[in-house]
């Protein structure tokens, strides 16, 4: 620690007994020469280096304040410029303040980022203080001496040193005043007169104690010392003074604070020097008051002011000048006959206390010792001088318990015989309750409330309940949609917003046979909604089935924002048919198709699908003669009876349909095919031949054999069926016009597929179809 | 500045049906057991936020259903993991007989830095127990990974099966070994531009 340096060049001077920190001894500098801007009307250090948010505010030009980033450099530049110019500055610190007040919020107003929920667990610990703490009886030691510019003469054990206490105190807390009464500490602030006193201490208190700080404000000194033992156990050390002599603002009169957590009970003491003279009781009325407005620290959790109110022990000592407002003669005698009660009841100080004018709240223990102003120094005679002062308590120690703090217990308060100074030293002693943690315990404790903290933070997840995770769907048929319906309903505390989402590396949400509907949503508490969930295997996807060998099933994650994952099992059978299947698969099955698999590839298939046999066989012996053949509309559910019992190999006769569900079915069967009779590689080669007869014969005998076959019993089939044209009325380009549509389409991949085909492909298509039913012999 | 908690690690549990992932997570997030409760169809959700080395760190645990069927599904949920808690039930061996497909996956689908933690859990139930220590902490020895066994019934073990997965993870970032990007899991607070669950990020965008 430099304190050398510090001083020489300082009106007010930090020192810091905390080894811990080395960067204390730049903050102590930087101080010298710096305002900081988020103390309203003071300066304040603190141990912590993140507290010290450094700005320099210029005198000179106090109406612009201008704040700078801590530069050490340029600071040490303007050290070394020498005393006078930063010194003078300094020393109007006060004034420097009050210019301030209007044109600087207080920091803790600045936006800035405030970690809740640390604050938010640190006020919890707060209050279940009592559960982690236990309360232990330590002793403080006050002293007050206003030294009268004197410097240290006499052994101080008789102030400091009590032989009837069984215990040295925890602390100490020695406050002096008038420390130096030049002219260059007050505008110099030459603050090298503390030093002798402080070493007289340490000497006194021997090597028992550490200095923990000591504050200065001109001739208003304020040390704290603690025993050894405790100094691991004490935080947020900080200090701050407020001036309120010549002008209301210099530093001749005024208070300095120390405060600190000590275990963890909060102590703040202060040293005032208040305005003299008898007549002045309003006065130092105000000046406490502005002391105790001005003086501010920082609360090291959230960066907040804290006041010196906010203690759980608050101790003000100190020549607070108040007198005795007797006739001299009077008061000497009441001395004499110590009848100190008498001269207590009209004590200014008690007086304005009880009358509520000061120092509200605080209390004083009992006197019983003589005033102790204004002696002749060096002798015991009260004033003998011309002005023959009246004796009086100017020198006082108070303390204040916060209201949920527990009260001290008075262990003494008196003045000790030290006659070098015009006044007497008063001391006094005090049992604080003091909380000392239990480690274990609020360990259990902080882990409780962060615990309690997660519980709550994993509860405001939204939360749902789905009725079920597995729909099954049974037996599913070719183009008969089936649904299910699921019920979502939010649980939790806050609105769910839901939404079914791919899995890893998958574009689409679900498989091409399913419909999700709604595919995202959003609840509010407790609401519900019903997700509809429909299967429906068309002439697209039958064939993953069919051919595919692809068994239904399928999972679903319906995802809900910042909150859990849903898995829905999707899980149906799908009855095999011959609808959306291959040609070359279906002539694999001699038997029914629903419940056999195909015969292996080296037995013999047949020549044709044995279905396609069956649908033109009926309409071959029941229905070529009539009336609107594949013009009229088949009837829904009596195709579906067809497809069943072409899948089952069910015989017609056990059910009734028209003779057009069957014509339809025809169409149908050949419209579901996963590809066409004319397979898609040949549909552009197909409508380039249509034109000519002959190009088209040399087309379809290039197709493979199961096509070729289809196309030639098929074609055989509506030409037969025109020979009935008499009865059925049907004409050649009629049916040529249907059964192009069926026989040849683009590939659904191919964008043809997704626009309706003009005229002149449908033209084109026909005449292919057309070709073959007029002329006889192109197939043969 | 501080915030709340200065890292986010993602951690996986995973492990067959009925070891008793979701109770481990409760038992850690909540203190709190809930037997039967049902098996988890998806993926839960759970944070708290812990001390390591007196640096807060938010865990982010996904808790991921064990069936067989939603296996594919659920290796997903993999990608980005910090930590990986490998799950089995110590009364029952086929639980146990199955930690290597399940470690096969985990290791195919973190990355190589990702701590994946074995145990054993239902530790209680010592009078059925089906696996004895000495041989599942063999297997964990010659896999690299670090074994414990716990009980989510009775507390034991929870906390440690997580803070220590925390703290090599921890020591892996200290070491550099590990980048600060999302898909690693670890996330450095603030995150400049990472969800909270990654997922959305990478499946909402398509």
């Amino acid at each position: 620690m430099n304190e050398t340096q510090n001083m020489e060049n300082n009106i007010e001077t930090t020192t810091l007994v905390n080894s811990t920190d080395n960067n204390n001894n730049n903050n102590n500098i930087n101080n010298n020469v710096v305002v900081e801007p988020q103390s309203n009307t003071t300066t304040t250090t603190t141990t912590s280096v993140d507290n010290l948010q450094v700005g320099t505010i210029s005198i000179s030009d106090q109406s612009t304040p201008t704040t700078a980033t801590p530069n050490q450099q340029q600071q040490q530049e303007d050290n070394n410029r020498g005393v006078s110019n930063e010194t003078i500055k300094a020393s109007l610190d006060g004034l420097k303040h009050n210019s301030l007040k209007t044109t600087f919020p207080p920091n803790s107003q600045h936006h800035q980022y405030i970690d809740v929920n640390t604050q938010w667990i640190t006020n919890k610990l707060k209050e279940r203080e009592s559960e982690f703490t236990e309360k232990r009886g330590m002793s403080i030691f006050l002293g007050t001496w206003n030294v009268n510019g004197k410097k240290p003469s006499e052994p101080l054990d008789p102030w400091l040193k009590d032989p009837s206490m069984s215990l040295q105190p925890d602390i100490y807390a020695i406050g002096f005043q008038e420390l130096d009464l030049t002219a260059e500490a007050l505008l110099l602030g030459d603050t090298t007169r503390s030093l002798p006193w402080e070493q007289h201490i340490l000497n006194t208190l021997q090597g028992d104690y550490v200095k923990l700080l000591s504050k200065q404000l001109v001739g208003i000194l304020l040390c704290v010392y603690v025993k050894k033992e405790h100094k691991p156990h004490i935080a947020n050390v900080q200090s701050d003074i407020a001036a309120v002599g010549i002008m209301g603002m210099m530093g001749n009169k005024g208070g300095v604070a120390i405060r600190f957590s000590f275990y963890n009970t909060t102590i703040c003491i202060i040293n005032s020097h208040l305005n003299a003279h008898m007549d002045n009781v309003l006065r130092r009325n105000q000046d406490m008051k502005d002391i105790a407005k001005n003086i501010k620290f920082i609360n090291e959790s959230d960066h907040s002011t804290i006041n010196i109110f906010d203690h759980d022990q608050l101790f003000w000592i100190g020549d607070l000048n108040y007198r005795i407002p007797l006739p001299d003669g009077e008061v000497k005698e009441k001395i004499k006959k110590k009848d100190f009660y008498n001269l207590f009841l009209v004590d200014q100080l008690n007086q304005q206390m009880k009358a509520g004018a000061v120092f509200e709240g605080f209390q004083e223990p009992p006197i019983s010792f003589a005033p102790t102003y204004k002696y002749d120094a060096g002798t015991e005679e009260y004033d003998s001088s011309e002005k023959k002062r009246t004796p009086a308590w100017c020198d006082r120690i108070l303390w204040k318990t916060h209201k949920k703090a527990e009260n001290v217990g008075i262990l003494s308060y008196k003045r000790a015989e030290l006659i070098s100074s015009d006044h007497r030293p008063v001391s006094a002693s005090f049992v604080i309750k003091i909380k000392v943690v239990i480690p274990d315990s609020k360990n259990r404790i902080y882990q409780e409330i962060v615990k309690e903290l997660d519980k709550k933070e994993n509860d405001s997840m939204p939360d749902a309940n789905i009725s079920t995770n597995m729909v099954d769907f049974e037996t599913i048929k070719f183009m008969q949609p089936t649904s299910r319906q699921l019920v979502f309903e939010n649980i939790g505390q806050v609105i769910a917003r839901f939404q079914f989402i791919p899995k890893l590396d998958e574009a689409i949400l679900c498989k091409p046979w399913l419909k999700i509907s709604p595919l995202a949503g959003m609840m509010i508490p407790k609401e519900k909604v019903t997700i509809d969930l429909t299967v429906y295997v068309d002439n697209l996807t039958s064939g993953l089935f069919n051919v595919g060998g692809e068994s239904m099933d399928d999972i679903l994650i319906l995802h809900l924002e910042n909150g859990k994952d849903y898995f829905i099992s999707i899980s149906g059978v799908f009855q095999r048919t011959c609808f959306g299947n291959t040609l070359e698969n279906l002539v694999r099955y001699p038997h029914p198709i629903r419940n056999n698999i195909p015969i292996p590839p080296e037995q013999k298939k047949l020549s044709i699908p044995k279905e396609l046999w069956r649908i033109i066989d009926y309409i071959y012996y029941n229905g070529l003669k009539e009336e609107g053949l594949f013009i009229k509309s088949g009837v829904t559910k009596e195709m579906e009876a067809i497809r069943d019992c072409l899948d089952t190999a069910e015989p017609f006769s056990s059910i009734n349909f028209s003779i057009h569900s069957m014509a339809e079915t025809l169409i149908r069967f050949l419209e579901s095919l996963v590809e066409p009779v004319i397979p898609f590689n040949m549909y552009q080669q197909a409508l380039d031949a249509s034109s000519s007869p002959l190009s088209c014969k040399t087309l379809v005998s290039h197709l493979p054999s199961v096509n070729y076959n289809v196309f030639f019993y098929l074609i055989s089939f509506l030409i037969e069926t025109l020979s009935n044209q008499k009865e059925n009325d049907l004409k050649p380009d009629q049916l040529a016009i249907i059964f192009s549509t069926v026989l040849l389409r683009p590939s659904p991949q191919s964008q043809l597929s997704q626009i309706p085909p003009d005229a002149t492909t449908v033209k084109k298509k026909a005449d292919l179809i057309l070709h073959f039913l007029i002329s006889k012999d192109l197939i043969n | 500045m501080s915030f709340p908690y200065e890292y986010i690690f993602k951690y996986i549990i995973i492990g067959d049906m009925g070891v008793g992932k979701s109770c481990l997570l409760h038992q850690f997030t909540e203190n709190k057991f809930v037997p039967d409760s049902p098996h988890t169809i998806g993926v839960e959700f759970g944070t708290r936020i812990v001390d390591v080395n007196n640096k807060k760190i938010k865990l982010q645990i996904w808790d991921t259903a064990g069936q067989e069927r939603f296996r594919a599904v659920t290796r997903s949920y993999y990608r980005g993991a910090a930590g990986a808690l490998l799950v089995y039930d110590i009364t029952r061996r086929i639980t146990y007989n199955h930690l290597t497909t399940w470690l096969t996956d985990a290791r195919n689908l973190t990355n190589p830095n990702t701590v994946i933690m074995l145990i054993g859990n239902k530790k209680d139930l010592e009078g059925q127990r089906d696996v004895t220590y000495e041989e599942a902490s063999a297997f964990a020895k010659q896999n690299g990974l670090i074994f414990v066994e716990s009980s989510a019934k009775t507390g034991e073990n929870v906390e440690e099966a997580f803070l220590r997965t925390a703290k090599l993870i921890f020591q892996s970032v200290q070491e550099g070994n590990v980048d600060l990007i999302p898909d690693g899991g670890i996330t450095k607070n603030p995150p400049q531009t990472i969800t909270d669950k990654p997922q959305d990020a990478s499946k909402c965008s398509c």
